[in-house]
């Protein structure tokens, strides 16, 4: 518990906002509300992240035990913005004036800003949006930041890591955003005023779902237990092209290949070749998604841009085994770190590992049993709020 | 790391090595490549230097497999092309980099070396063993 007043700043915050930072900005904030660290929200109008029109009224109100408080959405040149954000991922970067630029176009909110001086400390989330870059820069002595990294251009923007040294605190999603953060801020030539903190988000000990729910769940949707599993929006930006390509790989080296089923939304679909073998489960209610995982032999999770990797956490919880990306430097340091899973950087690699954890029982019961441990123990709500606290409270 | 991963990552990398074909791997497995323990010191030498040195591999198309001397020399060139295109910025880093992507390139080609070799005295020792039996 602190005394001292807290509020988080994401750029959009409702239960239909999809997203990984506003999940994370839901569920700390809420957890630590919950056990007697309020915490108020301060955000904008807005919900749809494409055009950040308000579509709800300026005001306060109360959800999910928390209190919010929306403010409109500053003026901006939404083309200039996306002008500027594509040149960037094009390029690598623009001049520092254009970087500017691109930001003041970025999605802000004055009211917010004015809000946030009501409070000690406010923590801005995630860097990638003008809401969390204007605090940085009109109040870095009050600002910490929960930068949910990806290794993209943009961040390695100077203006970025400028904003980032000037705050007064950096909390980290995972060891592995670490890493990250020291090669940018290494080749910036920048430092963080104080050490950036590894919070994280937490998770509940829930029981691992019975096999026979589990078998119930898959045999509903046509399937065998033992199938793999992406979980995830289903777009090129979350390498499922590349999923799609390493399992043709599998399917002609595996002398006993399991179908792949895809959970989530998204337009992109299975190439011909593979598409018989491919299970479409769609949108899976929040109720029914731990049987999705726990029927699965493994998950697999090609995208290279995750700051946390929440669905590896979701799939250990269900006692499930995983399979990743080894460009993530965020979700290879989970695996090599709690022993969950393996990862795999090519069609060849990602073959034999499958075949490895979907073949051999005793391997995947491992590294299941391992994921979960380390899930609980190191990602465990009171673990984490007491990381969370104990950053505040040397950063005071 | 956890240990328990450690040894299913050596093991699956062995599985990989084992099962790709000769030549057919690319820059980023030369870290994993196996050589023989009697290889000549310059082979061992090369290919430890080529692990040490983790060289970016340059950019394929999905699909592109191209094998042996000729995948490696144009794994090469296509180095030599990226790292020329680069900004004249600094040019110490360039020249490291060409240097590693170099040895990358020499590692390949003495890894194949010894392959053949192998694959020649196994020949020839099929070749002894079918001139004995006839005798």
């Amino acid at each position: 518990m602190t005394d001292a007043r807290i509020a988080f700043i994401p750029p959009r915050f409702g239960p239909t906002v999809v997203g990984g930072a506003e999940a994370l900005c839901r569920a700390l904030a809420g957890n630590l509300t919950a056990n007697g660290t309020p915490v108020d929200i301060i955000t904008t109008c807005a919900l749809d992240h494409r055009t950040w029109a308000d579509a709800l009224p300026e005001g306060e109100s109360r959800e999910g035990g928390l209190r919010v408080r929306r403010f409109r959405v500053g003026p901006r040149d939404a083309a200039t913005f996306i002008r500027l954000h594509g040149a960037i991922q094009r390029r690598g970067t623009v001049p520092f004036d254009q970087q500017v630029e691109w930001m003041a176009n970025s999605v802000w909110s004055p009211g917010a800003l004015r809000a946030a001086r009501e409070y000690d400390r406010v923590v801005v989330m995630p860097y990638l949006f003008g809401t969390a870059f204007w605090q940085q820069v009109a109040d870095p002595d009050r600002t910490v930041v929960i930068p949910c990294l990806h290794d993209e251009p943009h961040a390695r923007q100077p203006v970025m890591l400028d904003a980032l040294c000037g705050a007064r605190g950096v909390m980290l999603n995972a060891e592995g955003e670490g890493d990250l953060l020291g090669r940018l801020l290494a080749r910036h030539g920048g430092a963080l005023r104080n050490e950036a903190r590894v919070v994280g988000c937490g998770f509940d000990d829930e029981p691992v779902p019975s096999a026979g729910a589990a078998q119930a769940f898959a045999r509903r949707r046509g399937l065998e237990p033992g199938y793999l599993l992406y979980a995830g929006r289903r777009e090129q930006g979350k390498g499922l092209g590349e999923l799609f390509d390493h399992y043709a790989t599998y399917l002609r080296t595996a002398p006993r290949p399991r179908p792949l089923a895809l959970m989530g939304t998204g337009d992109l679909a299975p190439p011909r070749a593979i598409r018989d073998h491919v299970v479409d489960l769609g949108f899976v209610e929040a109720r029914e998604r731990a049987l999705a995982y726990a029927a699965a032999g493994a998950l697999a999770q090609p995208s290279r841009l995750e700051s946390f990797g929440m669905v590896l956490f979701e799939a250990w919880l269900a006692g499930t085994p995983v399979l990743v990306n080894e460009e993530s430097d965020v979700m290879r340091a989970h695996c090599a770190r709690g022993g969950g899973g393996l990862w795999f950087r090519d069609g060849a690699t990602f073959s034999e590992a499958a075949q490895m954890v979907l073949d051999e029982p005793a391997l995947a019961s491992r590294l299941a049993g391992a994921g979960r441990e380390y899930a609980l123990d190191d990602f465990g709500w009171p673990r984490v709020r007491a990381r969370f606290l104990d950053a505040m409270a040397d950063w005071a | 790391m956890n240990p328990d991963i450690a040894d299913s990552m050596d093991e699956l990398r062995r599985r990989v090595t084992a099962g790709r074909e000769a030549g057919t791997y690319g820059p980023g497995d030369l870290r994993d490549l196996v050589v023989p323990a009697d290889a000549p010191p310059l082979v061992r030498g090369l290919a430890d230097a080529a692990r040490l040195a983790e060289v970016a591999p340059p950019p394929r198309a999905p699909g592109d497999h191209a094998s042996g001397v000729r995948g490696a020399a144009a794994r090469a060139k296509h180095a030599a092309a990226d790292l020329a295109r680069r900004p004249v910025g600094d040019v110490a880093e360039r020249t490291t980099a060409f240097n590693l992507a170099l040895v990358a390139y020499l590692a390949e080609l003495a890894a194949e070396v010894v392959e053949l070799r192998a694959e020649v005295d196994r020949l020839s020792a099929d070749d002894g063993g079918a001139a004995r039996g006839g005798v």
